[in-house]
C-alpha cells in the first residue's frame, strides 16, 4: 500500500534543513546521512549524499532521475561480488 | 579443435563468455555472453577456449545462434552430448585487438584500473583500485594515503579520463575525500 497522498513524500526534516541550507549558500558538500528512508526532492539534486548502508558510507550522487526514489535504493546493503570468471568485456 | 599452434599470450586475452550448459544432442552448448551478441561473435576470426588463460585452445564455431536473450555455439567437432559437456565452464577468449570498439567517453574497467588521478587544482589524489557496477551507480574505488574512498562515477565529478597518459581529473565536493579538498 502506498503512502497517502495527503501526507506528501517522507523526508527526514534535519536532511531537508541541510541541504535548504546548502542551497541558500549555493555550496557542495557531501552530505552524511542515515535516513535511507528518505525520498529524494527535486532540491537535492545535484548534491552529494553519503547514504549509510550498516557498515559504511556510500557516495551517491543525485541526478534528475533519482527525484522520488529513496536514499537508500543507492546504497545496497549487500554486495553481490559476481560469479568466479576471469577480466570480462563490461565496460564502465 | 586444433591445437599445436601459436597461441597468444595470456595477457593479451580478453573473456567474452562462458559456456553455461549443454543444448540438446548434437553438441550445441549455451553461452553466457558478456557483452556481445551471436552476430558479434560469428564475426570474430579467432576465438580459443579454456578454463583459464594458461590452458586454452582455439576452436572453430561451426553455428552461432541467438535464442531469446541466450547465446548458442556449436563447436567444431563436437558433435554429441557427453563431448559437449567437456566445455561446460570453459570461457571464450578473443584476441585483445579484437576488442569492441566503445564510443567515446566510455572505457573498459580494466582500462581505469591503476589510473592516477587528480583534483582539477593538479593535487594528487590517489589511484584507481577497482570499479563497482554493483550498485545502482558505479563507483570507483580510489586507494588513497588516507585508506579507500568511494567516488560516484558521474560526468558532474569526472570531469575527463586519458587512458593514454593514465590519469583521471576529479571535481569532487567537499568531504568526499574526507576534507575540504579544493
Amino acid at each position: 500500500m502506498s503512502r497517502s497522498l495527503k501526507k506528501g513524500p517522507y523526508i527526514d526534516p534535519k536532511l531537508q534543513k541541510r541541504i535548504d541550507a546548502l542551497n541558500k549558500s549555493n555550496k557542495k558538500q557531501v552530505v552524511k546521512t542515515w535516513s535511507r528512508s528518505s525520498t529524494i526532492a527535486p532540491d537535492f539534486v545535484g548534491h552529494t549524499f553519503a547514504v549509510h548502508n550498516g557498515n559504511k558510507f556510500i557516495p551517491v550522487y543525485v541526478q534528475e532521475s533519482m527525484v522520488g526514489h529513496k536514499l537508500g535504493e543507492f546504497a545496497p546493503t549487500r554486495i553481490f561480488r559476481g560469479h568466479p570468471g576471469l577480466k570480462s568485456e563490461s565496460a564502465g | 579443435m586444433s591445437e599445436n599452434q601459436i597461441l597468444p599470450n595470456a595477457g593479451q586475452l580478453c573473456a567474452i563468455g562462458v559456456i553455461t550448459k549443454v543444448f540438446g544432442i548434437k553438441g550445441e552448448v549455451k553461452l553466457h555472453s558478456y557483452a556481445r551478441s551471436a552476430e558479434e561473435i560469428k564475426a570474430i576470426d579467432e576465438i580459443y577456449c579454456g578454463r583459464q588463460t594458461g590452458s586454452m585452445r582455439r576452436i572453430v564455431l561451426e553455428d552461432v545462434r541467438m535464442r531469446g536473450s541466450d547465446v548458442y555455439l556449436k563447436v567444431e567437432n563436437i558433435n554429441d552430448r557427453s563431448a559437449a559437456e567437456t566445455l561446460i565452464g570453459h570461457f571464450l577468449f578473443i584476441d585483445e585487438k579484437e576488442r569492441k570498439r566503445l564510443p567515446e567517453g566510455r572505457y573498459f574497467i580494466d582500462d581505469l584500473i591503476g589510473l592516477e588521478v587528480r583534483h582539477e587544482n593538479g593535487t594528487l589524489l590517489g589511484r584507481i583500485k577497482d570499479v563497482l557496477t554493483s550498485t545502482p551507480q558505479a563507483l570507483l574505488v580510489l586507494k588513497t594515503p588516507r585508506g579507500e574512498v568511494l567516488v560516484p562515477n558521474v560526468p558532474a565529478i569526472v570531469k575527463s579520463v586519458d587512458p593514454n597518459a593514465r590519469v583521471m581529473t576529479l571535481t569532487p565536493p567537499d568531504g568526499l575525500f574526507g576534507g575540504d579538498e579544493t
